[in-house]
């Protein structure tokens, strides 16, 4: 059997056509993805708009450098999926299984980066409630917002690393093949988990830092 | 297949290897560039202008992730429609919200 052969599915005629319709079908999941996001950016903007002084002492207590550091990481892992995407197409499985392990590996090292981020948060009391550290209106909202809208995006890189750690192992056993959409759609799926990334950034960390 | 066809598919293959890597590396290093500049930025005081600026650096990172990395560019035209459709309907959420606050 060849590789287009085992890649194709019903009900499409050809693989192009099955790639059109996986890419389509895709783009309309993250359109409500962003939506759903969409909501808690329209919070921010609101409680922000209300209390802009509150949002800025707030945004200036989070931590630039792991937040820097892990806009990087997630870029980097774009990056390599990028290439595991492209490489797929072309039928370059050990690019395409080495950008996919690349890309698995940064989402790891995002994860652990976040979660010493968040240790750091939780010691200097920035969990909203009785014993926050910051006494401005509008800060524990603003914290409210960075736990829920980091959590949320965490959540959904962990979605993303468990399929695509799937996509390499069944990679490396020689039983998925590479033209198949497979690859595609979940490299759209993680580009997207990096937009969020890309918007959160200057919300949360670059605010009152002049 | 002849040697000469082997040969040649070789080498079809290392030129993909090679434009993969090329053209993601510039794209990747764009938009490092533009992590730095928007950290930068984001320490002079330019008062309203700092989230105007980041924002707007936010927005040439998402356009070069869209286009060259998610292949938006390489995509047939009903599939560009659908993925600015999630944009225009939270533009139409931000709109009617904040047409609402700031004319309070």
């Amino acid at each position: 059997m060849s590789e287009a052969a085992g890649a194709l599915r019903e009900p499409w005629h050809s693989l192009s056509r099955q790639r059109e319709a996986a890419a389509f079908g895709i783009w309309l999941f993250l359109a409500s993805e962003l939506l759903f996001f969409g909501g808690m950016l329209l919070c921010y903007a609101v409680c922000r708009y209300s209390h802009p002084q509150g949002f800025l002492e707030a945004a200036r207590q989070t931590n630039i450098v792991f937040g820097t550091v892990n806009t990087l990481t997630l870029l980097t892992s774009s990056f390599c999926m990028a290439i595991a995407s492209e490489a797929g197409k072309s039928g370059l499985r050990r690019l395409a299984i080495g950008g996919l392990a690349g890309t698995l590996m940064l989402g790891f090292v995002f994860l652990v980066i976040k979660g010493l981020e968040y240790r750091d948060d939780i010691s200097q009391h920035l969990v909203p409630g009785a014993h926050f550290a910051l006494p401005q209106l509008g800060a524990q909202l603003f914290f409210s917002l960075y736990w829920m809208m980091t959590g949320v995006h965490a959540l959904h890189l962990t979605v993303g690393m468990i399929i695509i750690a799937r996509l390499v192992l069944v990679g490396i056993r020689r039983e998925l093949p590479l033209t198949s959409p497979e690859i595609q759609v979940t490299a759209l799926y993680w580009h997207l988990v990096d937009i969020i990334w890309i918007i959160l950034y200057p919300l949360l960390y670059l605010g009152g830092r002049a | 297949m002849t040697g000469l066809e082997a040969t040649a598919t070789t080498s079809a293959r290392g030129d993909r290897f090679r434009s993969i890597w090329r053209r993601n590396l510039v794209v990747w290093l764009a938009l490092d560039l533009l992590v730095f500049a928007t950290l930068g930025l984001a320490y002079l005081p330019l008062g309203y202008f700092n989230i105007a600026i980041a924002l707007t650096i936010a927005g040439v990172k998402i356009v070069l992730v869209a286009i060259w990395f998610m292949e938006l560019r390489l995509a047939k035209p009903f599939t560009q429609l659908a993925s600015t459709i999630g944009f225009v309907w939270l533009l139409v959420m931000f709109s009617l919200t904040f047409s609402d606050f700031m004319t309070r």
